[in-house]
């Protein structure tokens, strides 16, 4: 049975977010018997209210409130007020999510000691490495049944995965295959097999894609011990005198504003919310937010270095039928500085429908040399480039001056420029995805500029020492005992690999050293 | 709305497109311009602009697409024409009945998704 907690009730761990880092620490604590309250910004939908529909599904399930945007990136000029393609509902972006489950690569957590010092990037190596973070890999593989792990077989390959592996083979690129994805190829932990729907960004209405929402936060509410509060906007944190956090002022489905007394706030709101939530908890004693003495809050934000491909052929495709994501090439992930730029990126099989591949193509173009591309949507292959990009101080998460949203919080700004080492990279993976296709027989190629961030990381980073970035190594803030972070705002680097199962795995690692620091009453 | 409707198709070309979804995709403007002054001010006085830069006969006499393309670069980054295009995006392009001119399926849950339907049925690779 669900339990819902007292909002005077100070024992409860509050977790802000219920996404792939809170839904799944909230399930973990409660399978330890530890009280948790989740308090989610966005409604409940339970998956068989998805729809398979790209604009209602957008307007159903995602991140729609007011944010701004500045810098070079070409996102600011086309989608102004929309940084991020992100989620606003039980679930969070686990909803609308791919299902791409990669491990970090060993290098990927020493990128300053492996890339040495670069200009204008704010490099520096995770407080933990690969082989301590191994074991954790293994279980989120196991809790999200990622493919071609724990003997899961693969998915089956669609019309856009055969010709991405057609081109793959004549480019001479060994591994590439359907990819580990959180999608049941075989029905398991009671998800249904993949019908190959197509609508995966649009939440999987068989819910055969691992989602907090239908995985882990009804086995926590189970328990008894895990309360989820929808529509329940965290605004600011509290503290007490000798600095430890309280509570957490959220505003209520009316409206309201109430505060839900907590031991421990652990943030999850995502990487432009998470920040934003820490910055606007700024008190007397601490004048620069929450956890900020380093200044590192809101910096570093990372959107991986992305974009896609699209090819044109003489023959139908149909790349939209069947999973949206199900296919990868893994051969560009190393790190090679040959290749003109340091840290390595995958390309993945990507599709969109009608609408959304007008809205995204090339925003803004008209005319024939656009339309034409449209004419043959049937004729579409497409494909995903997601990189490394790298951190740097002035990519972030600010408060802005005057904008504020509808319960008086001031709204985020993501600021962006690209690093060169980011165009050198998606100037790389173009030429190489265009190569592939054109191996195929494609007629012409598209080089697509990124979407609004689906992947937004590393604006509360990890790091050894306490003046270089904002939590320690269980995501824990230097400033704060019981305060901490559990989503990709601790991300150190964002490695070449889509984020979800680093974050997932980080959260269950995150339960387990909550859980023993409670019962050792250090916090 | 005539001059509406063929700049909509200027904008976005699509011969196997029939007008009447163009019309359709614009006919927003003049309901917002009915509950808005200021819209309706955009609009018409955006029309009378590309009508007067296109010479004599207005905008729809100029023959070719060509042409009409030519006076539409030169108003590109006035908000006009900004919200035109804009509204296409959602307006033309989300148009269910469109979908299937360009091969595109939409809905597929009620039919049981791909599985049986040709996920993998590419045949000339
Ligand atoms: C279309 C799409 C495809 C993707 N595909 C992949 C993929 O294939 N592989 C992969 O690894 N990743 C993928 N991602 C990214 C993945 O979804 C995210 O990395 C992951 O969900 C992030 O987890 P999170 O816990 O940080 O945040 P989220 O999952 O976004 O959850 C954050 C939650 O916090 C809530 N929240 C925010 N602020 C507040 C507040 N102040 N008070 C209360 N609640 C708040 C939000 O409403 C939201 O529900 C994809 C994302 C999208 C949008
Ligand atoms: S393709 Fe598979 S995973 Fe994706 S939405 Fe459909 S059934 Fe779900």
């Amino acid at each position: 049975m669900a339990a819902p907690f007292d909002l005077t009730n100070d024992g409860v761990v509050v977790m802000i977010g219920s996404g792939a880092g809170g839904g799944t620490l909230g399930n973990e604590l409660a399978q330890k018997g530890i009280d948790v309250v989740i308090l989610e910004a966005g409604a409940r939908h339970e998956y068989e209210d998805f729809i398979n529909d790209e604009w209602d599904s957008f307007a159903q399930l995602a991140w729609t409130d007011k944010r701004t945007t500045s810098g070079d990136w070409r996102v600011a000029k086309d989608f102004p007020n929309l940084p991020a393609w992100i989620v606003k509902a039980v679930g969070g972006s686990t909803t609308h999510w791919a299902g791409a489950s990669l491990r970090f690569q060993e290098h990927e957590f020493r990128t300053l000691s492996t890339y040495g010092k670069l200009e204008g990037a704010n490099l520096l190596d995770w407080p933990i490495t690969l082989a301590e973070l191994e074991p954790y890999y293994a279980k989120a593989e196991d809790k999200l049944g990622v493919t071609l792990t724990n003997n899961i077989p693969g998915l089956p390959g669609n019309n856009n995965f055969k010709v991405m592996k057609a081109g793959a083979d004549k480019l001479g690129y060994k591994e590439c295959h359907t990819g580990r994805m959180a999608i049941n190829s075989e029905p398991r932990d009671d998800r249904n097999a993949c019908q190959q729907t197509g609508f995966c960004f649009q939440g999987c209405k068989w819910g055969a894609k691992w989602s907090t929402l239908y995985s882990e936060i009804p086995k926590g509410e189970a328990t008894g011990h895990l309360e989820v509060r929808p529509n329940a906007m965290a605004i600011k944190i509290n503290h007490d005198a000798s600095g430890k956090v309280t509570g957490v002022v959220y505003a209520d489905k009316d409206g309201r504003l109430q505060e839900q007394k907590a031991r421990i706030v652990a943030v999850a709101g995502n990487s432009i919310e998470s920040p934003r939530l820490l910055l606007n908890s700024a008190s007397s004693q601490f004048p620069d937010g929450l956890a900020n003495s380093s200044g590192q809050v809101g910096k570093n934000y990372m959107r991986h270095t992305t974009g896609s491909v699209y090819g044109i052929f003489d023959k139908p495709v149909h790349m939209y039928r069947g999973t949206t994501m199900a296919g990868i090439i893994r051969d560009e992930a190393r790190n090679d500085p040959s290749r003109g730029f340091v840290g390595g990126y995958e390309l993945e099989t990507l599709s969109l429908g009608l609408p959304f591949m007008a809205a995204f193509l090339n925003p803004g173009a008209w005319g024939r040399s656009f339309t034409t591309a449209l004419d043959h949507y049937d004729h579409m292959a497409g494909m995903w480039i997601v990189g490394e990009d790298m951190p740097r101080e002035e990519n972030r998460i600010t408060l802005h001056a005057d904008l504020k949203d509808e319960h008086g919080m001031a709204v985020a700004d993501v600021h962006f420029d690209d690093h060169a080492n980011d165009t050198a990279m998606r100037d790389h993976a173009y030429k190489q995805g265009s190569a592939l296709y054109a191996a195929v027989g494609a007629t012409r190629t598209f080089p697509t500029p990124p979407y609004p961030s689906t992947h937004n990381l590393g604006t509360n980073r990890m790091s050894e020492k306490a003046a270089d970035g904002v939590v320690n190594k269980h995501g824990q803030a230097h400033d704060i005992k019981n305060l901490f972070v559990s989503d990709g705002s601790q991300f150190t680097t964002g490695g070449a690999e889509n984020p979800t199962l680093t974050i997932v795995s980080l959260a269950i690692r995150q339960a387990d050293y909550i859980a023993e620091q409670m019962s050792a009453k250090s916090i | 709305m005539a001059t509406l409707i063929q700049m909509a198709r200027d904008i976005y070309p699509h011969d196997q497109v029939p007008d009447k979804y163009y019309a359709i995709a614009v006919k927003a403007h003049d309901e917002q311009a009915g509950k808005d002054p200021a819209h309706k001010d955009l609009i018409e006085n955006g029309i009378a602009e590309l009508d007067s830069k296109s010479g004599k006969g207005g905008y729809t006499s100029l023959g070719w697409e060509e042409q009409r393309v030519a006076v539409l670069r030169e108003i590109e980054d006035t908000p006009f024409f900004q919200a035109v295009r804009g509204g296409l995006v959602v307006g033309l392009y989300n148009q269910k009945e469109v979908w299937p001119i360009f091969g595109y399926e939409g809905e597929s849950y009620s039919k049981g998704g791909y599985m049986a339907r040709g996920f993998d049925d590419i045949e000339w690779l």
